[in-house]
């Protein structure tokens, strides 16, 4: 499939999304997700 | 002990953090730099920045407001005394002048969110700019009369912000941010979209993701990552301090920075996708290189883009209203930050009431920008946001760590305080980062920055010029700092008290 993107170009965009994007979701699903567990099971 | 604000919930902290940090140069700066600095390998310097200055620096300033619980002044104050409470006026006095003109952009954005359904500009979006809406003078330095059609505009902007600075730290600045910030999100997203589906958007992909691996030897594109996030992230300019200054006791102070950093990054890369797609596109149906056509600030918003709704198939009123109100809501969310930081601080140090500080200083701050809404504003507009950005955040930002890093040696203070009340522990790399990486590349870059003004004037303007609006609103910042630490607070018992009493539970 023709993207009209080098490859490079695509490399750099998915290095991109995926460490910034990623470390968005990372860092709320670490807020929301595993503190309540921790809270929840009173994980220290 | 007195009742200071609170934030609602973390939701509402974080959203207002984010809705600070996320502004104009978000959208119009972030994709320009980066194409202009190496495309696609740019995002290696960049993430680096963000992680070894940005989200450090974050942490260090969440960390100030939510230890010592007060404006920037008052948090400084609390911290070293006098030594250290300038810290907090300079940054205030910068907030300061960049609310002055920062009001007056988002005037200008409101404008054309209603220019965009008749596409009002015409088929000259250049002149119809400088000339119709700014009705710009012919020499910088004169100030011309008044321009009624930004004034009008303008005073609306500072209305706004009456309002939400007025309803306080919950029920105005969260509220705003709470509605503000994901109405921002749909209406980028959208403009996103589009923009992706026009012909010629990829070959604009293209050329702002492709890497020119070559430009990473380059010290100058570092010292450009370092710059960027630095005047992103709303770090060194009290902003940052006074939010976490609202936050409860028990806050997640380090995962917080870690989501307004990211949060922050990841709404530029949307910015840079949608603003390169649109570029790709006005090349490809002009039959030119995205280079051409690539800008960034007023210029790529107010002339490129309007010439771009011009050309769009489809669809051409909605896209354009959309992006401007986008503009104006990422506008709002950040200049409403920046006046924060001056309304608390003069409530804390002249112990005047929160409805009185927003009386005086947005009132100042309003009064002062009718100077942008003149005939000669944009000269005057665009010299101090050089000189009061350059020479105020960065040399803020480079005493900050200095002082609080190598003179005080606060670091293991702060390290200390962060990790009793944050799930995710700071290391070693946290104080590497602000103790050598910030100071050293913070440093390089005043150099290269002193040595690009005495090679020559920025952007050719005459000496005399930048000696009446460049440099003495710069220096004048830092002066007025010194001015107002020398100032007694006013029979205060918030400098002490509230204090001692989170001492006591570290």
């Amino acid at each position: 499939m023709d993207t009209g993107m080098s490859g490079s170009a695509i490399l750099m965009m998915l290095v991109g999304v995926i460490i910034i994007w990623g470390g968005l979701f990372l860092s709320i699903f670490y807020a929301s997700v595993l503190t309540k567990f921790k809270k929840k099971f009173k994980v220290e | 002990m007195e009742n200071r604000s609170q934030w609602g919930t973390r939701a509402g902290f974080i959203l207002a953090a984010v809705g600070s940090a996320v502004g104009l140069g978000n959208i119009w700066r972030f994709p320009y730099v980066a194409y202009e600095n190496g495309g696609g390998a740019f995002f290696i310097p960049y993430l680096f920045a963000l992680l070894t200055a940005g989200i450090p620096i974050l942490i260090l300033e969440f960390t100030i407001g939510h230890k010592y619980r007060g404006s920037a002044p008052l948090s400084f104050f609390r911290l070293n005394g006098k030594k250290t409470e300038f810290l907090g006026w300079w940054g205030i006095f910068v907030s300061f002048v960049i609310s002055t003109y920062y009001a007056v952009i988002i005037a200008w954005a409101m404008k054309y969110t209603i220019y965009s359904f008749s596409l009002s500009w015409g088929k000259d979006p250049e002149a119809f700019f400088f000339g119709d809406v700014l009705k710009i003078a012919d020499n910088p330095g004169e100030v011309g009369g008044l321009v009624g059609g930004v004034a009008l505009p303008l005073l609306l902007v500072w209305a706004i912000c009456f309002i939400i600075l007025l309803g306080g730290v919950k029920k105005g600045i969260e509220l705003a941010n709470r509605i503000f910030i994901p109405v921002l999100f749909i209406l980028f997203l959208f403009v996103v979209i589009r923009a992706i589906t026009l012909d010629g958007a990829m070959v604009g992909l293209d050329a702002f993701f492709k890497p020119d691996i070559d430009k990473l030897l380059s010290p100058r594109v570092w010292v450009a990552a370092y710059g960027h996030i630095f005047f992103s992230l709303s770090i060194a300019f009290a902003i940052m301090i006074t939010y976490s200054s609202y936050l409860p006791k028990k806050s997640d102070i380090t995962n917080n920075a870690f989501i307004t950093g990211f949060a922050n990054s990841s709404v530029e890369l949307l910015a840079g996708i949608g603003v390169f797609a649109v570029l790709g596109f006005m090349a490809t149906s002009q039959g030119v290189d995205v280079g051409d056509v690539a800008s960034a600030g007023v210029g790529l918003a107010f002339v490129v883009f309007p010439e771009i709704i011009n050309q769009m198939p489809g669809m051409n009123g909605i896209f354009g209203a959309f992006f401007f109100l986008s503009l104006v809501l990422a506008g709002l969310t950040s200049l409403i930050s920046i006046c924060e930081t001056y309304i608390a601080g003069m409530a804390d140090k002249f112990n005047i009431s929160r409805r009185r500080s927003v009386f005086i200083g947005v009132g100042l701050s309003g009064l002062i920008s009718m100077l942008y809404a003149t005939k000669g504003g944009l000269y005057f507009l665009d010299v101090a946001d050089y000189f009061i950005n350059q020479f105020g955040i960065a040399v803020i930002g480079l005493v900050e760590v200095i002082l609080l890093a190598w003179v005080f040696r606060k670091l293991g203070v702060f390290e200390q305080h962060a990790n009793a009340v944050s799930d995710i522990r700071l290391g070693w790399w946290w104080k590497v980062s602000l103790t050598f990486i910030t100071p050293v590349v913070l440093g390089t870059m005043l150099f290269f920055l002193i040595k690009d003004n005495i090679a020559e004037n920025y952007e050719g303007y005459p000496t005399s010029f930048l000696w009446t609006m460049g440099w003495p609103v710069a220096i004048g910042a830092f002066v007025m700092s010194i001015v107002f630490t020398s100032l007694k607070w006013k029979n205060n018992t918030r400098v002490a008290t509230d204090y001692e009493e989170d001492k006591g539970g570290l």
